[in-house]
């Protein structure tokens, strides 16, 4: 198991953030470091993912605190032999802490059989905004099959916590469905929970989906990863988990 | 009463959607895949919408009476983490809405037992719908006593099977028939071909259905609630809402 941990000095004192890194499939690397930020790059440890891999990469960002986590590259799965791969991804934020993570495509080839979870709990006050470009197949394949979950919930002190966004994606590059992603291969993504989007963004082709509670995904349904829109998207959508 | 609430010459308004299909064959859904795409509904936005009725009915049935807002409220947040597209959201509450007028003459003590003072950030205070024929004096002194405003139409439909006794699996049913019915209306509008291929669309998608209905009508805790879903279906829901020169409103 990867896990990234960050924290502010608990006596308030000068000095960088006390940040904990473990590697597992992804390695984490220290890229630079504030009193209450990081920013964290994740490295893949050798061919990923090859059916029966379990990745798992736990996120947990203290109060007040900021983390940036960038991919170095992107994911492949691999076609299974057999067995399904597993990617998941669980983020933990507290009080008023934020996550900005520049997630690279992750791509599903011909014969892979993924389940990927991502939760996140959201402290009060607290933000993400993350990208996941999903692609079904390398160039000129059909792509495999994938069962994506995407799970929000925001903690208050005043009550229990309550859901923010709960969807499971179950795309198959062999067989599209009219309607989910029909014979189209990339659903490129920006999420935003915690935070409500600033309004003037919307480039052509993209769906701004306003979620009920604050948040917001920036979708765009695509055959290819450039030139989608969700680009300048993130960049709009990143002052918002800014704590400047 | 399923037979009632399922006739969609019932005075709730449900004309004003297509479910998305106007926008969708404007934007090249090619009209011999409009069954695939009531297939894809069935598996996607339907099955939340079952599953939210079929809770309502249950808490209707089993909640303790001064915890039955408040779970109701709990639903209704579980519906709309699972409901992204906010034109999805606000058609479903237009249609809640006239269904929830409507039960305040047939059934007027249902609803005022579930009503919810909205759950933060729930947008309770979303407008009310046209709801277009006024059937009177009786009505508009049930609107005085403004019921249940702000609900998604599958939990109104879930608290009114729960009073008038229609069991779970008839009301994931009710429910997928009158998704596709919808599309299948909508259709014969839009594109115009033999009505009689439409029905059987209709009953094909309600056949396809039909393996996940006994697990849909056992749901009984919100947060197991399906959440398949489905970015072009709410892509075109969307795009509906802003549609120039449009037929319907969702």
């Amino acid at each position: 198991m990867t896990w990234i941990a960050l924290a502010a000095r608990e006596d308030g004192a000068a000095g960088p953030a006390r940040l904990a890194l473990r590697p597992g499939l992804l390695q984490p690397r220290a890229i630079a470091r504030g009193t209450r930020h990081a920013r964290v790059a994740l490295v893949a440890g050798g061919a990923m993912l090859l059916g029966g891999d379990a990745v798992r990469v736990e996120v947990e960002v203290d109060d007040g605190c900021t983390l940036e986590i960038e991919d170095v590259g992107g994911t492949v799965a691999y076609e299974s032999t057999g067995e399904p791969s597993r990617f998941d991804v669980a983020v933990t934020l507290g009080r008023d802490a934020q996550l900005l993570w520049r997630a690279h495509p992750f791509v599903v080839a011909a014969g892979a059989d993924v389940d990927r979870q991502t939760v996140i709990d959201l402290g009060e006050d607290s933000s993400v905004l993350l990208r996941e470009t999903l692609v079904l197949g390398r160039s000129g394949e059909r792509g495999g099959r994938i069962r994506s979950g995407l799970h929000a919930r925001v903690q208050t002190t005043d009550a229990a916590a309550y859901p923010l966004l709960h969807e499971e994606l179950a795309l198959d590059g062999a067989a599209g469905r009219v309607g989910v992603l029909g014979e189209h291969r990339v659903l490129d993504s920006a999420i935003l929970l915690g935070r409500r989007p600033p309004g003037a963004t919307r480039p052509k082709g993209v769906t701004v989906l306003e979620l009920d509670g604050p948040g917001a995904m920036a979708r765009r349904v695509a055959d290819a990863t450039h030139g989608t829109g969700i680009d300048a998207v993130m960049e709009a959508w990143a002052p918002r988990v800014d704590p400047a | 009463m399923a037979l009632l609430l399922a006739d969609s010459r019932l005075p709730v308004g449900a004309h004003v959607t297509s479910n998305g299909l106007e926008a969708a064959l404007r934007e090249g859904l090619a009209p011999d895949r409009i069954g695939d795409y009531l297939a894809s509904r069935m598996q996607t936005v339907t099955a939340v919408e079952a599953g939210v009725a079929v809770i309502a009915r249950h808490l209707v049935l089993t909640a303790a009476p001064e915890e039955l807002p408040g779970r109701v409220a709990s639903l209704r947040a579980h519906w709309a983490a699972r409901t992204p597209s906010r034109a999805q959201r606000e058609i479903a509450v237009v249609l809640g809405d006239g269904l929830a007028r409507l039960a305040a003459v047939l059934w007027p003590t249902i609803l005022d037992a579930a009503t919810v003072t909205a759950a933060p950030g729930a947008g309770g205070d979303a407008p009310v719908g046209p709801g277009g024929d006024d059937p009177g004096g009786a009505a508009r002194a049930a609107d005085r006593r403004a019921p249940a405003r702000g609900l998604p139409r599958a939990l109104v439909l879930g608290l009114i099977a729960a009073a008038v006794g229609i069991d779970a699996p008839a009301l994931v049913r009710l429910v997928a028939y009158d998704d596709a019915q919808t599309v299948i209306a909508a259709q014969l509008k839009l594109e115009p071909s033999d009505p009689r291929f439409g029905a059987a669309q209709v009953l094909a998608a309600c056949a396809a259905l039909d393996p996940e209905v006994g697990a849909l009508a056992a749901l009984t805790d919100p947060a197991q609630l399906p959440s398949s879903g489905a970015p072009l279906t709410e892509h075109w829901a969307e795009a509906q809402a802003t549609l120039p020169r449009r037929l319907f409103r969702a």
